[in-house]
């Protein structure tokens, strides 16, 4: 692996311009795109209207956090008027103008039931989940240390946090 | 020392634009979904003004009879609708 600073000298890869983070049926959005003036998020999920989902700058990136029912969604990034797909997320399917980025939200399989830790800011954070499971029947070790310390979410938080300046996540369960 | 269910905060909800809107309502969690009427300021911003508890509320504005997301908040959540609506967390 590449340190992040010759990443950044020689252009940066396609698939790190946009990640999407998923905990449970919140979904985090992040579009790196430091010279555009207006970024917004558009998809099945506001019926592809503009400026409905604005996003926000933080440094170089822009955010946006979307709570979302279970299901599957299509989504695009729209800066300054043009359109960009996230290759990277859960897939991409074509649509009437090119391929859409896909995100699927499923808070079962992610999360189980309702295991937030107050510990964790990302969980706090996070609304209940509307569907439960029982508790019993889920394996002790697949609850929060495992979903919040997957390695790729974390390598991922860690860049994005690089990026901005701050330093990467770390929490103890 | 208050328990901690008591603290609340005042939050400052503001509806910034350049067009000249007759009338600016929010509604949300906090109001019941009831449009309340906002203030409008001298500087051409709308403002209201709700003291909440922890805990995260979603919230539209209503401008000109159409309900609008809040153009400065980047936390959304989806509603039954097909569409989102802007959601502030109070710690």
């Amino acid at each position: 692996m590449t340190r992040l600073s010759e990443r950044r000298a020689s252009g940066w890869p396609e698939q790190e311009t946009v990640v999407v983070t998923l905990a449970g049926n919140r979904a985090d959005f992040f579009f790196f795109r430091p010279h555009a003036r207006r970024v917004c998020l558009v998809g099945d999920f506001n019926a592809w209207r503009h400026d409905e989902a604005p996003m926000c700058r933080g440094g170089r990136w822009w955010t946006a956090t979307l709570f979302l029912p279970d299901g599957k969604y299509r989504f695009r990034y729209i800066a300054d008027g043009d359109a960009f797909t996230d290759y990277a997320a859960f897939g991409v399917e074509p649509g009437p103008n090119g391929f859409d980025g896909i995100i699927l939200v499923d808070t079962v399989a992610t999360t189980g039931s309702d295991d937030r830790s107050p510990e964790c800011a990302s969980c706090a954070r996070r609304k209940p989940s509307v569907r439960t499971v029982d508790v019993a029947s889920q394996p002790t070790a697949t609850t929060h240390q495992q979903r919040c310390f997957d390695p790729l979410v974390l390598h991922r938080n860690a860049l994005v946090h690089r990026a901005r300046g701050r330093p990467a996540l770390t929490h103890v369960p | 020392m208050k328990p901690a269910g008591k603290i609340t905060k005042r939050m400052t909800f503001r509806w910034r634009s350049t067009a000249k809107e007759k009338h600016v309502a929010i509604a949300g969690d906090f109001t019941e979904w009831k449009p309340v009427a906002m203030r409008r300021r001298l500087d051409g911003t709308w403002m209201a003004v709700f003291t909440l508890a922890p805990g995260s509320y979603e919230y539209k504005f209503l401008v000109g009879g159409q309900w609008r997301t809040d153009p400065e908040n980047n936390c959304l959540a989806a509603n039954p609708y097909g569409s989102l609506n802007s959601v502030v967390v109070v710690e």
